[in-house]
C-alpha cells in the first residue's frame, strides 16, 4: 500500500495514539502541537485510568463498567462506543504496560487498582500519582522512536488555525502558524485528525485545566462547519484547591482512599478544624448519600458543595470552601499512595494536609461535549473496529478524538474514564483514518494551490488586523471577563434568566474584538497575538455552550437547572407509590430530553438541533439514585 | 420495563430548534459580524460556510455603528496609563521583579525592573501572568509583554523552568514569600534563547533519541496478554525516574552540559537507567549502554552533583549515574569477551 500524508493536530494522549496507529499503517504522519508534545495537558491527570481487570475479588465485569459509564452519564452517551471502550480497556492497559508505564503494583507484582467515585468496584489503575504523565510519556517515547525512523514528523510550536477544504467539502489539509516566526503556512494532507483537548479555559481562572485547554482549535473547525455536540455538559470537579491564578485539582483519589468532606454544622464556626468535635461536623455527602458517601459522582458532589456553601451558608468561614479531611488516615499509607498530591497541596498552599484538613471548592474540569463524531455499530452493539466512520466528523476527511470529541461520557464523566477514552479514541481514530485513506481514490495532489493560498491570506489578514487594531480592549482582561461570566452564569447551577443575559454579553464580548488593543507588535514569538486569537475563538465556543445550556430545560448529569429539577421524593424508594410516580415523570422527561444537542455554526449565533441517542444496551428505565 | 428510543420526529432530528423568543428578538435587531472580520478580512470563497464574510452586497452587513464610532471618538489617547487600579495596589504587597530580556536570538540582552502587586501565596509564574496584562516598568514605561512558557501551573509539564535568583527552578512552584527581592529572572542557560525567558529545549529530545530512551514494542496493538510482573520494591525505585518532566533544570546546573558540548546530560542518563530496568526494556539494554559509553556519554559527567540538588522532582540523578557506571563497566567486560548476550 502506498502511504499517504495525514495530519494529527494535538500531542496529548489521544493525538499520540492516533499518530502511532497511522504511522504503523504505513502513512506519513505530520504531528502538530502548540509546544513539545510531552507538555500536553494529559500530563496533569493524577488519579488513574479505568479497566476491568478484577484483581480484587469483587466480581467486576465489563458489563458493570459499561453500565456504570452509561448511568453515570445519565444515559446521554450513545451506547455502542461506550461498550467498545470498556471492552478494549484491559487490552489498552496491557499495551501501556508493555510500553513501559510504571503502574503501581500489588505485592504479587500485578497492576494495582483503586476505587474511584461513582462506582463500587476497584477498577482504576494508577502510576503513583502521576498516571497521565506516565501514559503520555510512554506514547511520547514510542512516537520519538518512529520520528527517529522518519515515519512521523513533528511540528511543535505550530498552532493550527484552520482546515482547508476542497470544492467538494473534503478536508485536504490545514493552515498553521509558527509560534516563533509567526509564519502562516499551508500543509497538505488527505486526512486530518484533531486531538486538541478540552475547553476548561472558558472558565479561567476557576479551572483545573492547563493554559492550552482553550478549545480554540475545535472552535475553529466548528466555525468552518463541523458540528459541536452536547456543549452544555461540562464537568465541575468537586475538589479543587483555592487559588486566584489557577484552582489546582485535588484528585478524587483522596476521597477514594478514605478522605472525608465536611463543614462545621454551625455557620461561621470560628474554631480551627481540629478543635471542632465530631458531633459538630457535618459530613454532608455521607449524610445525603449514605450508600456512596464521599464517593458519589462528581456532579452530585459539586452540587452538594454548592448547596452547602451558597444555599445553606455553611462554607468554612462563610466562604466558598469546604474541608477535605485525611487527618484521620494512616499517615504512612497516605504518604505512599497519595504522596505527590500531598506535596502539591503543601507546595501551593503551604499547609500540611496530614495535620490540617485541606480546603476545596468545585472548579471547571472536563468537557463531556465536543465535536460531533460518527461511528459504525456492529451486530453485538459494539463498534466495527477499523471502520472509516468511527470518529469521523461531519466534514469528510476530518476526524476528532480525545477530550475534543463528545462520544463517551454522556452528561457526566466518571473519574478515570477520560484517560481511557482519550487513549481508546486515539487508537481507533488512527485506525479509522487509516481505513479512510486506503479507500481514497484520489488524494490532495489533484487540488490546486489556490484554496491553500486563499486560506493563508485570510489568516494573515486576521493577524495583521489584530496587530494593528488600535482600540482599548486588552485580550487578557477579556479572557478574565469571559471566565467570570461563564463561572457565574453557565456554571454548576444554571437558570434561564442569567443564561439569556450571558448570551447577550458573549455577543458583546465578541464585538469588542473590533476594538482590540494587542499592545505588542513584535514580529517574533509574539505570544499576545496567538493568545488574542485564541480568546476570540473561545468566545465563539462559549456562545455554543451558553446557547446549548439555554435550550435544554431539564437536569441531566452535569447540566443542572433547579427550575426543572426532578428529585426523588424523600424517604420513598422503589416499590413506594410516590417513587413510582416519580419514575414515571422521569421517564416522560427522557422522552422529551434524552437526545444529543448538536450546534451548527451560523454568523448570528449557534443553531441547535437534536439527534436521538442509541440506548440499545442499557435501557433508561431506572433513574439514577445514589442515596 | 424497557423504554424505546422516542421516534425521530419528536426529537426534531435535523430540524433546527427555534431559539427561545427572548433570543430571537436580540438576534434580529442587529448584525453581529465584527467589523474587522467583514472589512479587513476575507476567507477564501471555496469554503462555503463563510458567505457572510464576503457578502459585500448584503445591506444588513455589520457596519460601524454610531455607538462604536462615538466610543472611539471619546477615547482619550493622551490619558496617562494607570498600570494598576488603586484597589489592587492597596490590597497587595508590591514585589519587585528584575527581568533579563532579549527580543530575539540575535539581539543584545537588557534588564528591566517591574513593580507588581502580589497576593498571598503568589508564585513567580502568577506574577508574570499579572505582568503580561500590564507590561509597564517601574519607571512607568509601557513595554512589550515578557515572553515566557507555561502550561500546567502545577509543576508537572516542565515548561516554566528559568533562573530565579540565579538558581534553575520552576516558576510555578517558586513562592514569592520564600524569595529575596528584587527577584531576578533570567532565561534557563545552556539552551538557545528564543525570546526573553523562553529557550529552545529541543536538544533534550535529540539526546533521548541518541540513547534510544524507549521500549521497542512491536506495535501499539493488543497482544492479548498482560505485561510482565514488577515487584513493589523495584517499582518504588524505578518510579522515581519516570517522573522526569524534562524541564532542563539539571542540565542548566550541570557544569559539563552546554549548548556547544556533546554531553547528553543527567536527565537523559537517568532515562537510560529507567528503560534498562524495565522488564521489556532489558532486551535492548546493551544498545543504550553503548550509546552512553562513548563521547558525550557517562564519562563526561564530572560528578559535581549540581544536578541532583536542583531537580524539582527530587530525582536521584547521581544514584542513576553511579548505577550506570557499574553497568557500563560490566558491559565493557562483556564486549571484551565478545558475549552476545545483552
Ligand atoms: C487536573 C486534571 C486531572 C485529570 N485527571 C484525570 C484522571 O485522573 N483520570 C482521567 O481519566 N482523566 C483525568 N483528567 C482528564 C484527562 O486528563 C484529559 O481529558 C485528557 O488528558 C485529554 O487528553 P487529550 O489527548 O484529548 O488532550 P490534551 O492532553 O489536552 O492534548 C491537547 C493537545 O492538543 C494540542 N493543541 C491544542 N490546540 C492546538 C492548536 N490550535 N494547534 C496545535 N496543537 C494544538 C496541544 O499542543 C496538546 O498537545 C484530568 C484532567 C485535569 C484537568
Ligand atoms: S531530572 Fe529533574 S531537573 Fe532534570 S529534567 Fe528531569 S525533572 Fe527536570
Ligand atoms: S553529577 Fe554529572 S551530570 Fe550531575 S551536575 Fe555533575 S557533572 Fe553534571
Ligand atoms: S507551568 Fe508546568 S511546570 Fe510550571
Amino acid at each position: 500500500m502506498k502511504g499517504r500524508e495525514v495530519i494529527v493536530v494535538g500531542g496529548g494522549i489521544s493525538g499520540l495514539w492516533a499518530a502511532l496507529r497511522l504511522a504503523e499503517s504505513g502513512h506519513r504522519v505530520l504531528l502538530f502541537s502548540l509546544f513539545e508534545v510531552m507538555r500536553s495537558h494529559s500530563a496533569s491527570a493524577q488519579g488513574g485510568i479505568n479497566a476491568v481487570l478484577d484483581i480484587k475479588g469483587q466480581r467486576d465485569s465489563i458489563f458493570q463498567h459499561v453500565q456504570d459509564t452509561i448511568k453515570g452519564g445519565a444515559y446521554l452517551a450513545n451506547q455502542p462506543p461506550v461498550k467498545a471502550l470498556c471492552e478494549a480497556a484491559p487490552g489498552l492497559l496491557h499495551t501501556f504496560e508493555r510500553m513501559g508505564v510504571m503502574f503501581s503494583r500489588t505485592a504479587e507484582g500485578l497492576l494495582d487498582q483503586r476505587l474511584f467515585s461513582g462506582v463500587r468496584h476497584q477498577r482504576t489503575c494508577f502510576a503513583g500519582t502521576s498516571t497521565g504523565q506516565q501514559l503520555l510519556y510512554s506514547l511520547d517515547q514510542q512516537v520519538r522512536r518512529l520520528e527517529a525512523e522518519k515515519r512521523i514528523e513533528k511540528y511543535e510550536w505550530w498552532e493550527f488555525l484552520a482546515i482547508v477544504k476542497s470544492p467538494q467539502g473534503r478536508c485536504c489539509g490545514i493552515v498553521a502558524m509558527n509560534l516563533r516566526s509567526l509564519e502562516v503556512r499551508p500543509f497538505r494532507a488527505d486526512a486530518v485528525v484533531l486531538a486538541t483537548g478540552g475547553i476548561g479555559q472558558l472558565y479561567a481562572p476557576h479551572t483545573t485545566c492547563s493554559t492550552s485547554a482553550t478549545g480554540a482549535a475545535a472552535s475553529r473547525v466548528y466555525q468552518q462547519g463541523a458540528q459541536f455536540a452536547n456543549a452544555e455538559f461540562f464537568q465541575f470537579h468537586p475538589s479543587a484547591m483555592l487559588g486566584h491564578d489557577k484552582t489546582r485539582l485535588m484528585s478524587e483519589a483522596v476521597r477514594g482512599e478514605g478522605g472525608r468532606v465536611w463543614v462545621p454544622r454551625q455557620a461561621r464556626d470560628r474554631r480551627t478544624a481540629s478543635a471542632i468535635p465530631e458531633s459538630d461536623r457535618f459530613y454532608f455527602l455521607e449524610e445525603w448519600y449514605p450508600r456512596y458517601g464521599n464517593n458519589v459522582p462528581r456532579d452530585l458532589a459539586a452540587r452538594a458543595i454548592w448547596k452547602v456553601t451558597r444555599m445553606l451558608g455553611l462554607g468554612v468561614g462563610g466562604g466558598d470552601r469546604v474541608y477535605l479531611d485525611i487527618t484521620h488516615l494512616d499517615a504512612t499509607m497516605v504518604e505512599q499512595r497519595l504522596g505527590s498530591l500531598l506535596t502539591l497541596y503543601r507546595k501551593f498552599s503551604g499547609i500540611d494536609p496530614l495535620s490540617q484538613p485541606m480546603e476545596i471548592f468545585p472548579a471547571a474540569h472536563y468537557s463531556m461535549g465536543g465535536l460531533w463524531i460518527d461511528y459504525e455499530k456492529d451486530a453485538s452493539g459494539s463498534l466495527v473496529m477499523g471502520s472509516p466512520r468511527n470518529h469521523a466528523t461531519n466534514i469528510p476527511g476530518l476526524y476528532a478524538c480525545g477530550e475534543c470529541d463528545y462520544a463517551y461520557h454522556g452528561a457526566n464523566r466518571l473519574g478515570a474514564n477520560s484517560l481511557l477514552s482519550a487513549a481508546f479514541s486515539g487508537r481507533i481514530t488512527g485506525e479509522a483514518a487509516a481505513a479512510y485513506l486506503s479507500g481514497l481514490m484520489q488524494g490532495h495532489e489533484s487540488l490546486g494551490d489556490q484554496p491553500f493560498e486563499a486560506e493563508v491570506r485570510y489568516q494573515n489578514q486576521i493577524n495583521h488586523h489584530f496587530i494593528h487594531a488600535g482600540g482599548d480592549q486588552n485580550p487578557y482582561r477579556m479572557h478574565r471577563e469571559l471566565g467570570e461570566l461563564m463561572t457565574t452564569n453557565v456554571g454548576v447551577v444554571r437558570d434561564n434568566g442569567p443564561l439569556d443575559s450571558s448570551i447577550v454579553q458573549l455577543y458583546d464580548l465578541e464585538q469588542r474584538f473590533a476594538r482590540l488593543h494587542l499592545a505588542e507588535g513584535h514580529p517574533w514569538a509574539n505570544q499576545t497575538l496567538a493568545y488574542a486569537r485564541q480568546v476570540l475563538d473561545m468566545v465563539k465556543l462559549a456562545q455554543v455552550v451558553a446557547v446549548s445550556a439555554r435550550n435544554r430545560d431539564e437536569c441531566r448529569g452535569a447540566h443542572y437547572k433547579p427550575a426543572f429539577d426532578l428529585e426523588p421524593p424523600p424517604h420513598a424508594y422503589p416499590g413506594d407509590a410516590a417513587y413510582d410516580s416519580y419514575r414515571k415523570r422521569w421517564q416522560t422527561n427522557n422522552t422529551r430530553w434524552l437526545k444529543t444537542t448538536i450546534a451548527e455554526y451560523h454568523p448570528e449565533g449557534p443553531r441547535i438541533h437534536y439527534e436521538p441517542v442509541d440506548t440499545s444496551m442499557v435501557a433508561p428505565s431506572e433513574p439514577r439514585d445514589y442515596r | 420495563m424497557t423504554e424505546k428510543t422516542p421516534p425521530d420526529d419528536e426529537l426534531n432530528l435535523n430540524k433546527p430548534v427555534a431559539p427561545p423568543p427572548e433570543l430571537v428578538d436580540h438576534l434580529d435587531d442587529e448584525q453581529r459580524e465584527p467589523e474587522w472580520l467583514t472589512e479587513a478580512t476575507e476567507r477564501p470563497p471555496e469554503t462555503p460556510h463563510i458567505d457572510h464574510y464576503d457578502d459585500e452586497d448584503d445591506p444588513d452587513r455589520w457596519q460601524e455603528s454610531e455607538d462604536t464610532a462615538e466610543l472611539a471618538a471619546n477615547e482619550d489617547e493622551s490619558a496617562p496609563e494607570h498600570p494598576w487600579s488603586q484597589a489592587e495596589h492597596d490590597a497587595a504587597e508590591v514585589v519587585q521583579l528584575k527581568i533579563r530580556r532579549q527580543d530575539d536570538p540575535f539581539s543584545t540582552p537588557y534588564w528591566q525592573l517591574f513593580d507588581i502587586p502580589s497576593h498571598e501565596r503568589d508564585n513567580v509564574l502568577s506574577l508574570l501572568r499579572t505582568l503580561r496584562e500590564h507590561p509597564i516598568t517601574g519607571s512607568g514605561e509601557r513595554v512589550d509583554p515578557v515572553a515566557f512558557e507555561h502550561q500546567c501551573m502545577e509543576e508537572v509539564c516542565g515548561s516554566c523552568a528559568m533562573l530565579i535568583n540565579g538558581r534553575p527552578r520552576m516558576a510555578c512552584s517558586a513562592l514569592i514569600a520564600d524569595l529575596e527581592q528584587p527577584i531576578v529572572l533570567e532565561p534557563l542557560p545552556k539552551f538557545p534563547l528564543v525570546r526573553d525567558l523562553m529557550v529552545d529545549r529541543s536538544r533534550l529530545f535529540e539526546h533521548l533519541k541518541r540513547v534510544q530512551a524507549w521500549i521497542h514494542v512491536d506495535g501499539a496493538w493488543d497482544i492479548h496478554q498482560p505485561g510482565l510482573r514488577i515487584a513493589q520494591q523495584q517499582w518504588a525505585r524505578d518510579y522515581l525516574y519516570s517522573r522526569c518532566m524534562h524541564c532542563g533544570c539539571c542540565m542548566a546546573a550541570c557544569p559539563q552540559y552546554d549548548e556547544h558540548l556533546d554531553f547528553v546530560g543527567p536527565a537523559t542518563l537517568a532515562q537510560v537507567r529507567l528503560m534498562n530496568a524495565h522488564p521489556n526494556g532489558r532486551a535492548t539494554r546493551s544498545t543504550r549502554l553503548h550509546a552512553i559509553m562513548g563521547d558525550g556519554g557517562l564519562s563526561d559527567c564530572g560528578n559535581a552533583q549540581n544536578c541532583v540538588k536542583v531537580c524539582p522532582k527530587e530525582i536521584p540523578l547521581t544514584t542513576a549515574i553511579g548505577e550506570l557506571g557499574r553497568a557500563t563497566t560490566v558491559q565493557l567486560i562483556k564486549d571484551f569477551f565478545g558475549s552476545s548476550e545483552p
